[in-house]
């Protein structure tokens, strides 16, 4: 009875030290690069992970989390990263990639130039890409197996014609990543710990099939390469946010992820937009990255 | 009485009251929830000894005696299972003589701390060495089989000591291991391979370890690494702490603690 009141206490002087030291370290945050300046690194895969934790709004929650991804994408494409995947646990994005597609079709938040993005869906399972992240990093290769990852790519219309075009090469030259095409994975946890399982009986049917020896998974990956870069965002922020959580994100693509959760300056209902994630936050986040040293084992 | 005296019986007077008030405060934690399962990444030993001109090595003999610290804390508070990442696969990419000196400090260490009346023996815990083993010198080997032979009667908790270790690797022998069981049991529904099974099959399960419930990382570098990454992507919490290894105590961990016990009693509440 007594140590639980001790404990109490404990509990009560640690949230308050907690909830100060915040509100100190937000007044002395510096302001990030802006999102098109020179960073020494910057992620060719970024994922981003939206968490909720309002099961009551799903509607609601649907809507912060494809605003979150729209924002991303076109973030994205201006700094130059080439692939998104954006994950939550629940498959919200997921069940509305369809109007995503949509959103990104339309989206005109960037400088134009004669060309457009159009959107294209794979028509098969997507082929895995060989990561170029890490050395480390299995080869892929094809994996007729049902991983769940929704790939959209973003093309460039016209990008298979070879006209010269010099009033367009003129005009790129002064929006260096503004139109570099993204490549977008829509995942959630059914593409996580559900996909090895599916890719352990996919080895054991083969097994059955063949009669060979099991092969190596290492060899039998596909559908969804690491991200260089993951960025955690909870859409409902709380003053004293809880530690972070991975939510069941493919554990296989981790191996060497950096990992950054977005910080929220002001919470509460005088700031309704605190759910959404901003520019500034993106930018603090690849400021990170640009600052993280790689010794990958050495 | 001389000064020097005085001085003397002061200093061990004030580390009395030191170690009690650390037994008070575990006592006063542990009226709250405690998690079943901490795992360490310990990184930052290198840095630490670069801080004070020393070599790499005595960074890596600081942090040892940094582990038994905080493996001695765990035990106090009745953590049941701690796993810590000793040794990556990749790490044998270092420089040989700090390789050849990371294999001395492990054959020795683990058998010191797993004797009659050390450290292990004390608390009732078992050694598991968990990772490609076959990757190790023989005589490192032999080491951990004559450590893990010393305390695998114990029961009361588990230190899981993860070298040379690798999680893709991990989960791959996982699932080779489920489908060559299906096969040896020419059981080939294929379906009754579940995320479960996989689960059961890594090498901390096999070894009697509950899920993750806290996932700490040392030194200010926020990725995983390579350590456990099928356990700590869900329903874990994640701590990236700035401190280096060797300085890690009770200032970085009480906080940690603190932080779980606010979830689980937020899930109880919900």
């Amino acid at each position: 009875m007594v140590a639980s009141l001790f404990l109490w206490l404990l509990h009560l002087v640690h949230a308050s030290l907690v909830f100060l030291t915040t509100k100190f370290r937000k007044r002395r945050y510096l302001p990030p690069q802006s999102l098109t300046a020179y960073r020494s690194k910057l992620p060719k895969h970024l994922a981003i992970i939206l968490v909720s934790h309002d099961a009551a709004n799903p509607k609601h929650t649907e809507e912060l989390f494809m605003e979150c991804l729209v924002r991303v994408v076109k973030w994205c494409k201006a700094s130059g990263i080439e692939q998104l995947t954006a994950y939550d646990a629940e498959g919200t994005l997921l069940g509305c990639s369809d109007i995503i597609k949509e959103r990104l079709t339309h989206h005109d938040g960037l400088p134009t130039d004669e060309s457009e993005s159009e959107v294209e869906y794979p028509l098969t399972p997507p082929l895995s890409e060989a990561s170029e992240s890490r050395s480390h990093s299995p080869d892929f290769g094809d994996f007729p197996v049902q991983l769940n990852v929704t790939t959209v790519c973003s093309f460039r219309k016209g990008a298979s014609h070879h006209r010269p075009r010099e009033v367009a090469v003129r005009r790129r030259a002064h929006h260096k990543h503004s139109h570099k095409p993204l490549t977008l994975h829509i995942i959630s946890r059914s593409a996580s710990k559900a996909a090895i399982a599916s890719a352990a009986r996919f080895l054991l049917d083969e097994e059955v099939c063949r009669r060979q020896n099991s092969q190596d998974l290492d060899h039998k990956e596909g559908g969804l390469p690491s991200p260089d870069f993951m960025i955690v965002h909870d859409v409902h922020p709380q003053d004293l946010p809880p530690p972070l959580e991975l939510h069941g994100f493919p554990p296989w693509q981790m191996a060497f992820t950096e990992i950054h959760r977005t910080i929220v300056h002001d919470v509460g209902p005088k700031n309704p937009m605190a759910s959404l994630i901003t520019e500034e936050a993106f930018c603090r986040a690849l400021d990170e990255y640009a600052g993280a040293q790689f010794r990958l084992g050495r | 009485m001389t000064w020097p005296g005085i001085l003397g019986w002061t200093v061990s007077l004030l580390a009395f009251i030191k170690a009690q008030l650390v037994i008070l405060l575990l006592h006063v934690l542990s009226a709250g929830p405690i998690p079943r399962h901490v795992a360490f990444e310990m990184d930052g030993n290198r840095r630490f000894a670069r801080l004070t001109g020393r070599r790499a090595v005595d960074g890596h003999s600081d942090g040892f005696h940094t582990l038994k610290q905080v493996l001695e804390t765990c035990m106090r508070l009745n953590i049941h299972c701690v796993t810590v990442y000793a040794f990556a696969i990749e790490n044998f990419n270092r420089p040989p003589d700090e390789v050849d000196a990371l294999m001395k400090l492990a054959e020795e260490r683990l058998v010191e701390i797993a004797q009659n009346g050390a450290l292990l023996s004390q608390y009732g815990v078992r050694l598991n060495v968990l990772g490609h083993r076959k990757l190790l010198p023989v005589h490192v080997q032999v080491a951990i089989d004559k450590a893990e032979g010393m305390t695998r009667q114990n029961n009361r908790a588990i230190l899981n000591v993860c070298a040379p270790y690798a999680s893709r690797h991990e989960m791959t022998l996982a699932v080779q291991t489920v489908v060559q069981q299906a096969l040896d049991k020419e059981s080939f529904d294929s379906l009754l391979i579940t995320e479960q099974i996989i689960e059961e099959n890594l090498m901390t399960s096999l070894g009697g370890s509950p899920p993750l419930d806290i996932f700490i990382r040392t030194s200010g570098v926020k990725r995983l690494s390579g350590f456990l990454q099928w356990q700590c992507c869900e329903n874990t919490q994640i701590h990236m702490v700035n401190t280096y290894w060797p300085d890690f105590g009770l200032w970085d961990f009480v906080p940690i603690l603190l932080d779980y016990q606010r979830k689980v009693w937020a899930q109880s509440s919900n």
